[in-house]
């Protein structure tokens, strides 16, 4: 089956900072996708790459089979953006923003637009400018989804927004994956949202795609490990697959990546024991890759 | 106590915003300067560079009133279009007092105005000898500093003054109307009438310098009166009111008119283009500054023959066989020049793309839309702007002699002209001209936006360091003609000198034609380079190019037919008249839109 999104070693350059490195991503119909990293790794440029708004450097991206920057128009049709930016015309008002997108999308569902306008608390009179950022992005949101896109791209909807935005956002997130076969590739920096309703989680950083794993896969295969040395250690241990380490003296706390027995073989192999482990969570996963200070032996 | 910020820090705080916006600005002109100071010190013969100084003076005159008045009318679009100031809000919460607040940005541009200037008159002035108020420039660039800063105060204090940024234009539009047509009419030496004694001819020493003295204090003073208000209502939280509108709305929900369904993608987005609600600025802002005229002309018309002969000539010449020609088309090159590149229709094509610079904007680039549709969208929409300010402007026409008539002075004449009936020819051709007005404007408004989406800065500069070499190039391949040209020199009109000088006309527009079909040429090449991109990235279908150039053609062929028709015979031959259309009709321009927008939604 040919992947919704396909991206194939996509590099991209702005002058001499590389902003996606030999990117390779794909994702299947019906799945969920969380793209996580820090701020500035890469993850609205590789969404921009998927809207085509960006021609990549070398590789390929392929959106429902089709070039988004040579075959536009087929490709965007089947497209819900949302983004952090607030991008809407200050000057619209919301019932104008509905007809003017009606227009664009023959599967607008004016039926289901008007059922979110009133979900969201929105007037449908309103000018957007007139209206606070919570409300903008709801007024985004209902943009995205009332033509029920094949493909959902939010690219940090939730950032700087209240709690109850920030639930109406996730709860369209669901409503959406409920819908059979619909996709949805969203960045965030929130890992609880993305714990939530990800199938797969990919963390990109400098540009580079860490990892791209499914989200249990991911949780079983990364422990959280208590370790206890003999001796007090003032640098960090370096121990074999361990992700980040951190503490000091004779107690250390090791992002590991592997089964608690390979954790226990390591651990002896360093002449330390376990005091503790468990499931690491996808917040300590992110920061272990994100700043990692252990490394095998 | 709170101390007082000192001086110096708050002219760095405002002086470093005003810098980093205007610094383009001001590197094109460092550019000009550059490339007229090398075109004085060329060698060129005596009468080339008598002519020079001649044109020199013409330069000071014209581009001053020119370039200064843009500056004020951009800033006034900038803040319709965008719903924000043009400076930082941040610069509302600076601890300064309301004086320094309103000074010291005057005080800076000003300044950095004089000293181009005065670098201007070292460089050329003084070199070629001739005589220019070195001062007018000066009270001209205060005038219309303290004019912006006087508009934009008001339109932070209440949203809807914002259009009072348009009294900036009439001003300056109206002082280069006068130069225009006392260029025309009353000769070359327009510092001819300084010294003459004039109300406040004490400071002032000609009508211009008291007017612009005038409206530099008035908006100055209305500035500091308004500061302490705007500086409140920019204090408050951007949602404040809107918060308190919302309740009301909640309260009292207005009815939401449902409006006819969009059935595609390009009736969706000629409906966002035509929308906008500065499609109708331009028909507003050009009508209303040429009434401005009218009135402006009324007052002065007893002190300036040139202001006379604006006033009586548009009744005359529109009975006239053939004078309504030079007269309503220079009227519409005006009005387009003025108005189309920097109107609002092309503010608004450009808008900001995803990386913050001028492009196409994300909201617009994300829909399934084609660039080609994207760009049609627009050309419709500067379109129907443009049908609007020509039918505006057809009323304008038609009312002016009725103006005429209630100044006084001239009645019997105004009133023979009225009774003498037209001829159907005349009338025909009167609305050949009527038609091409809303034409040239459209020309003008989508002609040029390619350029902004293409990177408008390096073209600019290259503009302004080569422009001026060229100027010299063709000075010196027309050295003949402006040998025969010297009336200029001497003080003749336009007008007489070329109609008393037959022979000098035909030379000249000998001379211009082999630049023309130079330029047509170099639009030849460029047209076909846009053509090969365009099929490449297959952004428009094979026969919609054809249909495209098809339109062009079919225009072209009725534009030429028409006027060659009804002009008087052995005026302008029809080859004469297809180079003219060929080079304002634009086919590669709006090309090269579709080409640039594509490439910026795609970067």
């Amino acid at each position: 089956m040919t992947p919704i999104v396909d991206i194939q070693n996509v590099t991209r350059s702005f002058g001499s900072k590389k902003a996606l490195d030999n990117v390779t991503l794909t994702q299947e119909k019906g799945t969920v996708v969380g793209l996580v990293g820090e701020n500035g790794s890469g993850k609205t440029t590789l969404i921009k790459h998927v809207l085509g708004l960006l021609k990549p450097d070398a590789g390929t991206v392929n959106v429902f089979g089709m070039n988004p920057v040579t075959d536009p128009v087929p490709v965007l049709a089947q497209i819900g953006y949302l983004s952090e930016e607030d991008i809407l015309p200050a000057w619209m008002k919301i019932h104008e923003l509905q007809r003017y997108m009606q227009g664009f999308y023959p599967t607008w569902d004016q039926e289901y637009a008007d059922q979110l306008v009133q979900e969201f608390g929105l007037d449908r009179t309103a000018k957007l400018l007139t209206l606070s950022k919570g409300q903008r992005a709801r007024a985004g949101l209902m943009a995205a989804l009332a033509y029920k896109p094949a493909l959902l791209l939010l690219d940090e909807p939730s950032s700087g927004l209240d709690p109850i935005v920030r639930r109406d956002i996730l709860g369209a997130i669901v409503r959406t994956i409920a819908d059979e076969g619909r996709t949805v590739l969203f960045s965030s920096h929130l890992l609880g949202e993305v714990d939530r309703v990800a199938d797969r989680v990919a963390m990109i950083k400098n540009g580079k795609i860490v990892f791209c794993e499914n989200l249990d896969d991911l949780k079983e295969t990364h422990l959280e490990l208590t370790l206890v040395f003999a001796n007090s250690r003032p640098v960090p241990p370096r121990f074999d697959r361990a992700i980040a380490a951190e503490g000091s003296g004779k107690e250390w706390s090791i992002v590991f990546k592997g089964t608690t027995d390979e954790a226990i073989a390591a651990a002896q192999a360093i002449d330390a024991t376990i005091a503790e482990h468990r499931w690491a969570s996808l917040d300590e996963i992110f920061v272990a890759y994100s700043r990692p200070t252990g490394g095998s032996e | 106590m709170t101390r007082a910020v000192p001086f110096r820090m708050t002219f760095h705080a405002f002086l470093w915003p005003l810098w980093e916006r205007n610094k383009l600005g001001y590197k094109i002109a460092a550019c000009v300067l550059f490339g007229l100071t090398i075109a004085v010190y060329l060698p060129m013969s005596d009468v080339t560079r008598q002519f020079l100084s001649s044109v020199y003076s013409l330069i000071c005159v014209f581009l001053t009133f020119t370039v200064v008045g843009f500056v004020p009318y951009g800033m006034g679009i900038q803040a319709a279009a965008q719903t924000s100031s043009t400076y930082a809000k941040v610069i509302f919460t600076l601890p300064v007092s309301n004086e320094d607040f309103v000074f010291i940005p005057i005080l800076i541009a000003i300044g950095g105005f004089t000293f181009l200037w005065l670098l201007f008159v070292a460089a050329s002035i003084v070199p070629l000898h001739f005589y220019f108020p070195v001062e007018l420039p000066i009270i001209q660039a205060a005038a219309m500093v303290g004019l912006t800063q006087c508009c934009w105060l008001l339109s932070v204090w209440k949203r809807s003054l914002v259009a009072l940024s348009m009294l900036s234009v009439t001003v300056v539009g109206f002082l280069q109307f006068e130069v225009m047509f006392g260029l025309l009419f009353e000769g070359t030496a327009p510092v001819a009438r300084y010294g003459t004694a004039i109300p406040g001819g004490l400071f002032f020493r000609s009508d211009e310098e008291l007017v612009l003295g005038v409206v530099a204090i008035l908006s100055i003073l209305m500035a500091m009166a308004v500061a302490p208000y705007a500086r409140h209502q920019a204090s408050l939280s951007r949602w404040k009111l809107p918060q308190r509108r919302r309740i009301l709305a909640t309260s009292n929900p207005a009815p939401v008119v449902l409006k006819p369904k969009l059935g595609s993608a390009l009736s969706a987005q000629t409906w966002f283009e035509g929308s906008r609600r500065f499609i109708l600025l331009v028909p507003s802002a050009t009508v209303g500054t040429a009434f401005a005229f009218l009135g402006l002309a009324s007052l002065l018309e007893s002190r300036e023959a040139s202001m006379a002969s604006l006033h009586y000539m548009g009744p005359s010449y529109l009975l006239s066989p053939w004078m309504p020609l030079p007269l309503l088309l220079l009227a519409g090159l005006y009005f387009a020049v003025l108005f189309g590149p920097t109107s609002p229709t092309a503010a608004s094509m450009k808008g900001r793309n995803h990386f913050k610079e001028p492009g196409i904007n994300a909201f617009v680039a994300i829909r399934p839309i084609s660039s080609a549709q994207l760009v049609t969208a627009r050309l419709f929409m500067a379109a129907k702007s443009s049908v609007i300010a020509g039918v505006a402007l057809a009323v304008f026409f038609a009312l002016w002699p009725i103006g005429a008539v209630g100044t006084g002075g001239n009645n019997a004449t105004v009133l023979s002209h009225l009774v003498s009936l037209p001829t159907i020819q005349n009338l025909l051709l009167a609305a050949v001209i009527l038609i091409s007005l809303p034409l040239l404007l459209w020309c003008f408004q989508v002609g040029n936006v390619f350029m902004d989406l293409f990177g408008v800065k390096g073209w600019l500069i290259g503009i302004g360091c080569a422009g001026p070499p060229l100027i010299y190039l063709v000075l010196q391949f027309m050295d003949g003609t402006l040998y025969k040209l010297d009336f200029l020199r001497k003080g003749a009109s336009v007008n007489t000198g070329l109609l008393e000088h037959p022979d000098v006309l035909a030379k000249l527009i000998g001379e211009l034609t082999i630049a023309g079909v130079v330029l047509i040429g170099i639009k030849a090449v460029l047209l076909v380079i846009s053509v090969i991109r365009i099929r490449r990235r297959k952004l428009v279908e094979d026969r919609n190019l054809i249909a495209y150039g098809g339109i062009w053609i079919a225009t072209a062929t009725a534009l030429v037919g028409g006027f060659y028709a009804l002009l008087p015979p052995g005026m302008l031959s029809a080859p004469y008249l297809a180079l003219i259309v060929a080079l304002v009709l634009p086919l590669n321009r709006i090309l090269m839109q579709i080409v640039t927008v594509d490439s910026n939604r795609h970067r």
